[in-house]
């Protein structure tokens, strides 16, 4: 069954949606990082990364997969076509995690690589070493922010929880405080090399991220009856 | 304990409705303002009420994917899982549903084996229920049956295979909910008919239940060879439904159509060409004792 709710949600994101939302992030990704690299050289590549590909491109994404996936609905009405036929609706919930984890993921990975190799400058000579580093947290940042969705969308009418998680997010994700704990964004800049939440190491953050990406994922999993 | 067990369950629109049904056919009238497609989604198991319980056989379906996999639904929005055709869309349901059956056997028992290799996306409104209805209707040993205007998608599935459906399903010890808006729909079931308006049951029906019954004409026939009757007059279109008991002394068969003159026309027409004997046709019959589904 889990299968079978992978499939139903790779043809609820759909090519052509997934092309569309990649080559606009893509197209974002590369405009800001020429802007960037145009006025500020030196931190064009933090910049960019911070900025348009961690901070915009990546949730963004994410929301609208998630949203796609679960029919811009509630997470647990996206699952009655086949739960209404008997299948486990917690087994179909984790396919379609999965599956937007997997989209998510990749989508991230592929913009922070874009976003590091548009904006590094030619005398830059550690750009191998950020691509590698930066795809990965871009694969991280899937991970979680899919997850952090799928749970915002298990919450009020119509799963407008997912726009509630997205808002609290930028709200305060952005802060050092305890209140930035919760949520992806406050680690993911830690990781970038801006103000760490609470003091964190990064590798604390590295850890929290995915601790907190299986407990969502965990969360979301919970609130889904069987 | 009652087969099905609704208690005060209340909903967006539903205001404390109480429902207790044993294996047998049961007619909701009144339209989805009034509570009927709530009370189908809820009895299916597809939405949980705000306050109140459903039990079928002492478990709530909407926890239970292993009850749902015994319930028949159709809703009025139904919608297929998405897939490239429909014979794979409707895979995914029989999968769900763990019926070893495949698409093909389910489409070709409704004839609709050309529908197999269209895409879902083609499929309009009627045709997304129509092939919800027919996946409702053929759960190998359902318990309940919960349908939303079973009789809508009528140009591709016959009011008479519906009716069928429904009397083998009864014969299996379901319980059969049927909602429709109009009185002359719940009058081809020949059931019992309640009435929901805005969300209780009314008071004061706007119809008697027997008014349902009187709007169509039903008889009794007897022959020494009723299985094969039934199964002769189960496939002529003028008849709505039919069902028969054989170990009555004298084999029954009991038919519905639209009036007794289309009964008297379709039995003389069928026995005539079936070589079968006719001993007698009483259309003052009342109700089946018990009935069984044609085969």
């Amino acid at each position: 069954m889990w299968v079978i709710a992978g499939r139903v949600a790779m043809k609820r994101i759909d090519l052509r949606f997934g092309a569309i939302v990649s080559l606009v992030a893509a197209f974002s990704v590369l405009v800001v990082a020429a802007f960037e690299r145009a006025t500020s050289p030196l931190t064009a590549t933090d910049n960019t990364l911070l900025g348009v590909v961690f901070g915009l491109g990546i949730p963004l994404c994410t929301y609208a997969i998630v949203g796609r996936i679960t029919e811009y609905g509630r997470l647990l009405e996206s699952t009655e076509t086949l739960a209404k036929y008997g299948a486990n609706r917690r087994v179909l919930a984790l396919g379609f995690v999965t599956v937007g984890t997997v989209c998510s993921s990749a989508v991230g990975a592929a913009l922070a690589l874009l976003g590091v190799v548009a904006a590094h400058s030619a005398a830059d000579s550690h750009v191998v070493f950020d691509a590698l580093t930066s795809t990965g947290l871009g694969f991280l940042a899937g991970f979680v922010y899919c997850a952090w969705f799928a749970l915002g969308s298990t919450f009020g009418r119509r799963g407008r929880g997912r726009f509630v998680a997205l808002a609290l997010d930028w709200a305060i994700g952005s802060s050092t405080t305890a209140a930035a704990l919760p949520v992806p964004r406050g680690h993911l800049r830690n990781l970038l090399g801006a103000d760490p939440v609470l003091e964190m190491t990064q590798r604390q953050a590295s850890l929290a991220l995915i601790l907190f990406g299986f407990v969502y994922l965990l969360l979301t999993l919970w609130r889904t009856p069987p | 304990m009652k087969t099905l067990e609704v208690r005060r369950v209340t909903s967006r629109v539903l205001a404390g409705v109480d429902l207790e049904c044993d294996p047998g056919v049961f007619v909701v009238v009144g339209g989805a303002s009034d509570g009927t497609h709530d009370l189908i989604r809820i009895l299916a198991g597809a939405e949980s009420p705000r306050r109140g319980s459903v039990t079928i056989r002492g478990v709530a379906p909407f926890k239970n994917p292993a009850m749902r996999r015994r319930i028949g639904a159709v809703f009025t929005n139904d919608r297929l899982p998405p897939a490239s055709t429909v014979a794979k869309s409707i895979a995914a349901t029989l999968a769900a549903r763990g019926d070893s059956r495949t698409s093909g056997e389910i489409l070709g028992s409704f004839e609709l084996e050309s529908w197999a290799s269209r895409s879902v996306r083609s499929l309009d409104d009627t045709e997304h229920r129509t092939l919800a209805l027919m996946l409702a209707l053929s759960v190998p040993s359902p318990v309940l049956l919960a349908l939303a205007e079973p009789f809508a998608c009528a140009p591709i599935i016959s009011v008479s295979r519906v009716t069928h459906a429904i009397a083998h399903a009864v014969a299996c010890d379901a319980v059969v909910i049927c909602a429709m808006a109009i009185v002359p729909d719940a009058a081809l079931l020949s059931a019992p008919v309640r009435q929901l308006e805005r969300g209780s049951w009314a008071k004061t029906p706007r119809f008697a239940p027997d008014d349902a019954r009187r709007l169509s004409a039903r008889a009794v026939i007897r022959t020494e060879r009723p299985r094969e009757l039934a199964a002769a007059l189960s496939r002529d279109p003028h008849i709505i439904a039919v069902s028969f008991e054989a170990s009555a002394p004298r084999g029954e068969v009991y038919v519905t159509a639209a009036d007794s003159e289309t009964v008297a026309l379709a039995v003389s027409r069928v026995a005539r060409r079936e070589d079968l004997p006719i001993h007698s046709i009483d259309t003052s019959w009342a109700a089946p004792p018990q009935t069984r589904g044609a085969p």
